[in-house]
Order: structure tokens, then sequence, then C-alpha cells
């Protein structure tokens, strides 16, 4: 026994930390509650607090693409398999080889392993790109307009919304289809008689598509369609406008503020494409039961009640209310635009909400999806500039 | 053809069940014993089941494990001095494909460019993924969830997608 002790003490070095009485006092409310004495306690901590800051040094030195994911992982003293893990957590988006894509497309020598298929050749612009669009558009024009969606404009690969062919189409459907409680929702001109019906609108910003051009035309054939923006805000005088892209934002914004148009009635949606469409699905159906919740389609389905606990409802998960706790750190900063990175920097500084799961502070990517649940749409606004209150 | 997988394309064509897309492209899936040993620890099987299907792969004789050659092991030491940020798994790979003339499947663009400046072909997993199948709504489906997986950003998805035809 006494042995065991010489060499615990030989194993270990004895050092001196001066700490705030409070953090000390939190420190032994946790051993207390956990069952294990002081000195324990902040071994452990030390010893997981090592842990993730090597982990997020090395997340850090994979971001700014200095090192490979594999050399992250011997960094931060994890397996392969657990910093690819991570590094989807964190959200750090990962570019394609863009050798490859253009071997892909065919534009340069194909690799050993043989040509892509003839099928795979990159089509160039199609003639169908907006050839009707403002014909369609027009016929599914509403009578009044309460939710205007803003795109950026005609794909160039030919489809579009008002075509019932585009990703936004489709996601925006299945998205109205679970607001209202409609399975399956309608499908082709009768979901575009329907959307017209409940008051909604598309329109795009640049008249021509845009998103095959160089950045610089793309952001001015954006910038082009504010002032045409901006008179059809005023004249349509929309409760809502969804912006379905986030890189239109800004444009959107300024034609609103031209048009005297209440910014706190922006709402930024991130593109349905990949994992980006769940949320766009489920953000966009918590606005259309906020917006269009008085309306005689909501009455029956339920959804208009839904949304009037939304508030009440207790959170699934962790013993306070973390959307509450979101609101307080907003309402403290002013309701200014906050991005989640800042928020959930806040909750761990003050330590104001942890996981019940595993005990951490909630990341940035769960301040996100909390924001962006449909069932929180009239407490939280969400943009391309960050998060915050809808109503200060 | 044979080409030398490093461990992420490996551990995400396990991911995908795509490694049919291998040989249905005309490859031999080749590793050196490092990646081997990064990707198929038992100890992380319950977890990652991805480590048994790379085991059954190997197994079935699917993905070869090649020892390097001494002069591949110098080359690979070589390199670790000149180019940081890489592990030493990946500089095997490399050295296995410059020294035997074989195409590297790497997953970070940074590795494919040191890979090119050493006069190594590079294939991407994607390239794989295209090449070896046929099924368009399969190839979708097998792109949007390494997307999916990796965070890709939404340009190069959607350059992928119109790709594959099935992009509306």
């Amino acid at each position: 026994m006494n042995r065991d002790h010489d060499d615990e003490r030989t194993a270990r070095s004895q050092v001196t930390l001066r700490l705030d009485r409070d953090l000390l006092e939190r420190i032994d409310n946790l051993a207390g509650e956990s069952g294990v004495d002081r000195t324990d306690l902040v071994r452990r901590l030390l010893t997981d607090g090592l842990a993730q800051r090597r982990i997020e040094l090395a997340l850090d030195d994979y971001a700014a693409g200095r090192r490979s994911a594999w050399s992250a992982a011997q960094m931060a003293e994890v397996g392969l398999y657990e910093m690819l893990d991570r590094i989807a957590e964190a959200g750090i988006a990962y570019r394609v080889d863009p050798d490859a894509l253009d071997r892909l497309r065919g534009t340069t020598t194909p690799p050993p392993s043989g040509a892509p298929p003839e099928r795979l050749s990159r089509p160039g612009k199609n003639p169908r790109a907006e050839s009707d669009i403002d014909a369609l558009r027009d016929r599914y024009r509403p009578v009044t307009t309460r939710i205007l969606f803003v795109g950026e404009s005609s794909p160039a690969g030919g489809t579009h919304f008002y075509r019932s062919d585009s990703i936004l189409y489709r996601a925006t459907r299945e998205s109205f289809g679970a607001a209202l409680s409609v399975a399956p929702p309608p499908e082709g001109e009768a979901f575009l008689s329907w959307f017209q019906s409940l008051g909604c609108w598309l329109l795009d910003l640049a008249a021509e598509p845009a998103n095959r051009l160089p950045e610089d035309d793309r952001v001015r054939a954006v910038d082009v369609g504010v002032p045409a923006l901006m008179e059809a805000i005023r004249d349509l005088r929309p409760e809502r406008i969804v912006v379905v892209l986030r890189r239109v934002a800004p444009a959107t914004r300024r034609a609103a503020s031209l048009a005297g148009f209440d910014d706190r009635a922006i709402d930024v949606l991130p593109f349905p494409t990949r994992q980006w469409r769940p949320v766009f699905v489920d953000q966009l159906a918590g606005i259309l039961r906020d917006v269009l919740g008085s309306g005689s389609m909501l009455d029956d389905s339920g959804a208009s009640s839904r949304r009037s606990v939304v508030a009440e409802r207790p959170a699934r998960y962790g013993p306070g209310r973390l959307h509450d706790v979101i609101a307080d750190v907003l309402r403290r900063h002013g309701n200014g635009w906050m991005r989640a990175s800042a928020i959930a920097r806040a909750i761990a500084a003050e330590d104001l909400w942890r996981r019940p799961s595993d005990g951490r502070h909630p990341p940035p990517s769960q301040i996100s999806a909390r924001v962006r649940s449909s069932s929180y749409a009239s407490l939280f606004q969400t943009s391309d500039l960050g998060i915050r209150l809808r109503d200060s | 053809m044979h080409v030398v997988l490093d461990a992420s394309p490996l551990i995400y064509l396990a991911k995908l069940d795509a490694f049919d897309a291998l040989s249905a492209a005309g490859h031999t899936a080749v590793v050196p014993p490092s990646v081997e040993a990064e990707t198929a620890r038992p100890e992380l099987a319950f977890r990652h089941p991805e480590v048994a299907v790379i085991e059954r792969v190997r197994t079935e004789g699917a993905l070869l494990v090649e020892p390097l050659e001494e002069r591949e092991i110098k080359l690979a030491h070589q390199l670790a001095e000149r180019y940081g940020g890489l592990h030493q798994g990946e500089l095997d790979v490399l050295a296995m494909g410059s020294l035997r003339n074989w195409p590297v499947c790497l997953h970070e663009r940074q590795a494919s460019r040191i890979a090119r400046t050493l006069g190594v072909s590079t294939i991407h997993l994607v390239e794989i993924l295209f090449a070896g199948t046929s099924d368009v709504d399969l190839l979708e489906r097998r792109i949007r969830t390494f997307a999916r997986l990796t965070n890709m950003t939404m340009e190069d998805l959607d350059v992928l997608l119109e790709l594959t035809g099935k992009r509306p």
C-alpha cells in the first residue's frame, strides 16, 4: 500500500494553481455530485480538456489545409475514423480535387482508369433555361402575395421551380406537405396552383441563368435585379420574404430596404442541396406555419394549434431548454446578429447549458439546428448574417 | 490496373458500400500495410462497421495488402522530410505509387497536388464511382452520400450531380 502510494507520488508532480473562487466552488460542487475528490476531478478535467484542445488544434490545421485528415488524427491522438467524424461534425467543407472534376467533365486527359462515359459530358447552356419562365411565373402569380420567395435565377440546366422539376421545387413541395399535414402533397401543376392559392410566389433576381457565370459576372447579374425586386416588394407588400439561396441575401436585403420593408420579416434559408435539404424543409415548414397559421388551410390540419404551443413546448432533451438559453444570450447581446459559434462560445463561457447525453456544451451545429427547427420559426430569425430573435 | 488506396478513400468506399465500383471500373485495389493497420482495427468494428466491410473485402481478395519494398520505404522516409502535413501511411501510398507507376487514390487536394508534383497519377474516389457505377440512380445516391459524409461544397456537389445526368 505504502509502496503504491510512493509510486504514485513519484509519477506525479505537484503544481500550484490559482483559481477563481467561483470556479473552485463549481469544481467542488461537481466533485460532490460525482462522488470524487477535488483533486481527482481536476485531473480528469485537465485530461479531457487537453484531449479536446488537441483535437481542436488538429481540426484547425486540417481546415487550413496544413494537414491531411490522417495526419490530423495522429496529432489529435485519435484514430482516422474518429477524425473523419470530427471533421464532418465541425462542418469543415470538403473540396473535390479540381483536376478530378475536369477529368470527369472530359476537359482534360482522363486518368489511367479510363475515360469517363460519354453520358457524363457536361452539357452546355440549355436553351430551355429561361425561355418560358416569365410566362409560367405570371400564370402562377397569386392575387395577394403573402410569402415572396426570392431565388437567384433559372438554373442553367434548364430546370425551374415553375417547371416542377428542380431541386427547389421538390424541397418546397415536401416542406408544404409537412407544414400543412398533406401527405403526399400534390404534384406538378396541382402543387403550383396550391402554392399560388396560399399566396406564395417565387421571383428570381437575375433575368438569365447565373449559376454557371464567372463569380464577378454572377454577382453583377444579381445586382442588376435589385431595382426590379425593390419595385416588386413595394408593389406586392408581402408579409414575409424567404430567400432560398444565401448568396442572394445581401441583394435581397438591399431591395427590401429600398422598398421600406421590415428586415425582421426576411428569412434566409440554405439552398436545399445535399445535407441542407432536411434543414430547408424543416425550417420552411416552420415559416409556413408561422405566416399561414391563421389561414384556412391550417385550421383543418391542426398545424396552427401546433404552432401556438411552440414556445411552451418543453425541450426534448436537456435540463433546461436550449432555445430559451439561446434567446437569453441574444437578448443580453442586444439582439444583434450573432453567429452560432459566438452563441456556443457564450454558452460555454458562462456554462449556461450542457447536453445531458455527454455533459458537453452545445456545439455551433446544435445551436444552428435548434434555431432553424420548424418549432422555433416564430422565435428566431436566421440569415447569412447569423441568428437573432424575430421580435426584440 | 492497380490503384493504391489511401486510408480515407478506403474508409469512404466502405461507408458507401461501393467496393464493387473498383472492379467494375477495372481496378485492383492495393494498400500498404500502414493503411490496412489504420482501417482494419478490430477494436473499432463495433463503433465503425466499415472496419468489418474492409476486412471482408480483404479476405475476399478484392483488396490486396502489399508490403513496401526496401526502396519504397526509403522513398517514403525521404518524402517525410520534404512534405509535412501528411501521415506516414500517406507517404507509403505515394512511394508505392511512384515506384510501381500505379495511380494513387488520395482524399485531400493538397495530397493530390504533392502526388502530381512527384509525377504520380491520381484518381479520385468520385472518378472510381463514376467509372464503376452503371446504375445512374445508384451513382446519384453514392455521390449524395459521399457529399454528406464529407461536407462537400454545394458547388462541387452540383457539378457532380450534373455529371450523373440526374441533376435536375
